[in-house]
């Protein structure tokens, strides 16, 4: 009897324990969702429903709902070489990033240490430094009282009047391509932290050159990394706003820089707003239609996933 | 003339001398194991062979062909490696087909000889899996087909079967020596496994801390070891102290239990005491005082075909196998004898000495 009225409360504690266990991972990951619907989610939402208010510049924004921000910006011209400039700068300092990044990470990885250990830190250790204080950096270097300009008069490369890479392609593209490369490091360094170099010997007793192993044997076992670096770099720097908005300014206008402006010098939020949503919605398709491709391509020799 | 030489083979890593002095020849078609601990020199051999590390000293020749310089391509040996190596991004027949491509062998020539080494290996059907498909086993035999089918000289086995479950790893040793046989190359394999090295091998090579402590058949390399080392790496066996003592006649013998032994070789030793070796399996166990020495049973392990004694003796713990026939006759606690041939004991050279190889001419 004493034995009964011992187990049974003993029974309902531990599955009340049970049922409460059930709730624990909620109550463990509550906070960081609520954090982070607040703090992303909703001015996202925000951002979307705003698009769709109208705009007048002498009364603010409109209390009626409208497409006419999304047709603008889908019609003008004006908009097209903004986005056109954008991907096309992306592009570029993708391929750049991936012409330095993964030779770079591969002659780390080849490296002894000390020297893998010191090189790969100075490859990432900017990135613990500012992006602004970088870019600045590139300004006092291509500026046209820069020390390039300073350089190329030296030797008569350049006229009087100096020489100056701010507000050109090539200078927000060295500039971005200087900031976002490290990404492309890590990426093709996770890639080549999988690989068993024993391959390339493999390769080489086949009678393959230490150039053809390269090609055909360790490339292609580092190319799951390079495609996931590549769109790191192409995500961050289609959307990337200090170091256009700093080297490319106002001459140069980038889809983040152009936001910006329609916020803060227009104060046409609406169309701010829309151009947002157009460049978020664009680059959700192209990462996700781009790593829907990588995904596959790879299932089957490289596992789950590709990179 | 031998077909592959290794002369005086050296690798320096600063003061450390990584392989010392290694001399060694093989035969066309035989098959000889490097066998020794980790560390002993065994795998940098066969990348100095392999041509991936370069000698500090020594010379690789084959043929009368001096190879010590050329490039691991220029070579066009098979080399298996432990991981495989296999291309992860290519076919099963890519991966064997490489050689052959980087040879530019013809595409319908190079699929007949891909299909032939597949064949050889038993992996016709899997032709278009990739490695990752593959288990463990299969994964060996595709790595042993592309390294055979560009029909090298010489075949480079870096610890083949060492990844596999001991079951599949018998199999494998069996398997992989018929094919050897079959297509006859010259195979060098290292090994740390003396099971694997005795029973593939046509001559071992037993090494330690860089230098061959012994160069034999199989069977010599186990039933006369040439020194302490090797009498522990290859097999158990248990170590004795013979006492120098001379018979009537006057000649020198060894004192060993109530034994006397007059041994070969026993005319370099001095006086004092020497090293001698008895394998456990020619030791025999009998009732107390009928043996050579008395003991107390201390452990039993049964081993499936065998049973394995520690015995307490006055001459140290002694290690004794008998074969499984029938219940085990004695019992931890028992006191018994122990009983061995004359023939059975072996003398030991105290100090290593490179046998075989030292100084060995050209």
């Amino acid at each position: 009897m004493t034995a009964m009225t011992i187990e049974i409360p003993n029974r309902e504690r531990a599955t009340s324990r049970f049922r409460s266990q059930r709730w624990i991972p909620f109550w463990l990951s509550g906070p960081a969702a609520i954090f982070f619907l607040i703090l992303l989610g909703l001015p996202l939402l925000m951002t979307l429903a705003l698009s769709f208010y109208t705009f007048d510049y002498t009364q603010g924004i409109g209390e009626t709902l409208t497409v006419s921000h999304y047709a603008e910006v889908l019609s003008d011209s004006y908009f097209h070489e903004i986005f056109l400039r954008t991907y096309a700068i992306s592009l570029v300092t993708t391929l750049l990033c991936v012409l330095l990044g993964a030779p770079e990470a591969y002659i780390l990885y080849r490296m002894r240490n000390p020297w893998r250990s010191i090189f790969l830190l100075v490859t990432l250790g900017p990135l613990l430094i500012s992006v602004v204080v970088r870019t600045l950096g590139w300004v006092l270097l291509i500026g046209g009282n820069g020390l390039l300009s300073h350089a190329m008069q030296a030797l008569g490369l350049a006229g009087t009047r100096g020489f100056s890479l701010m507000y050109t392609h090539t200078g927000v593209v060295i500039a971005m391509v200087h900031v976002l490369v490290p990404f492309m490091v890590i990426s093709v360094w996770a890639s080549l932290r999988k690989l068993d170099m024993s391959t390339n010997d493999a390769a080489l007793s086949l009678g393959a050159s230490p150039f053809t192993a390269l090609r055909r044997v360790i490339f292609p076992q580092i190319l799951p990394g390079v495609l996931s670096g590549s769109l790191i770099v192409f995500a961050l720097t289609a959307s990337y706003f200090a170091t256009p908005s700093i080297i490319g300014g106002r001459r140069l206008k980038v889809v983040a820089t152009s936001v910006y402006d329609e916020y803060l010098s227009s104060m046409n939020w609406p169309l701010g707003a829309t151009i947002a949503v157009v460049l978020l919605i664009l680059n959700v398709i192209i990462v996700m239609s781009y790593s829907r491709w990588v995904e596959n391509r790879f299932r089957r020799t490289l596992g789950e996933g590709g990179a | 003339m031998s077909f592959l030489t290794l002369d005086a083979l050296t690798k320096r890593y600063g003061d450390v001398a990584a392989v010392d002095d290694l001399t060694l020849s093989l035969e066309q078609g035989e098959f000889v194991s490097l066998l020794g601990p980790s560390g002993c020199g065994k795998t940098t051999t066969l990348q100095m062979i392999a041509g991936f590390v370069a000698p500090s000293a020594g010379r690789i020749v084959m043929d009368d062909r001096d190879m010590t310089a050329l490039a691991p391509s220029a070579r066009g040996f098979g080399i298996v490696f432990q991981s495989y190596a296999l291309f992860p991004h290519m076919s099963v027949a890519e991966n064997v087909g490489f050689g052959l491509e980087m040879r530019k062998v013809p595409k319908s020539e190079r699929m007949r000889q891909i299909d032939e080494a597949l064949e050889l290996v038993r992996l016709g059907h899997l032709h278009s899996r990739y490695p990752r498909e593959l288990s463990g086993g299969q994964r060996q035999r595709v790595a042993l087909a592309r390294a055979l089918v560009i029909k090298p000289p010489l075949l480079l086995l870096d610890e083949p079967l060492s990844n596999l479950d001991a079951k599949l790893r018998e199999e494998m040793q069996i398997e992989l020596r018929n094919i050897q046989r079959d297509v006859g190359t010259t195979t060098l394999m290292v090994t740390h496994d003396q099971g694997e090295a005795l029973s593939m091998s046509d001559r071992v090579v037993v090494m330690d801390q860089g230098r061959a402590m012994q160069i034999d058949d199989p069977f010599r390399a186990y039933e006369e070891p040439a020194d302490i080392f090797v009498s522990t790496f290859v097999g158990k066996t248990n170590l004795l102290e013979g006492r120098m003592a001379s018979n009537d006649e006057g000649r020198p013998c060894v004192e060993l239990g109530l034994q006397r032994l007059e041994m070969a070789g026993l005319g370099r030793v001095g006086g004092g005491s020497v090293r001698l070796s008895i394998r456990p399996e020619r030791l025999e166990m009998t009732p107390c005082r009928q043996g050579l020495v008395d003991g107390r049973v201390q452990t039993r392990q049964f081993a499936g075909d065998h049973w394995l004694y520690q015995i307490d003796t006055p001459m140290g713990l002694l290690l004794a196998t008998c074969p499984n026939c029938g219940p085990a006759g004695f019992e931890v606690g028992d006191d018994v004898g122990v009983r061995w041939n004359p023939e059975a004991v072996r003398l030991l050279n105290d100090t290593p000495t490179q046998t075989a190889a030292a100084g060995a001419p050209l």
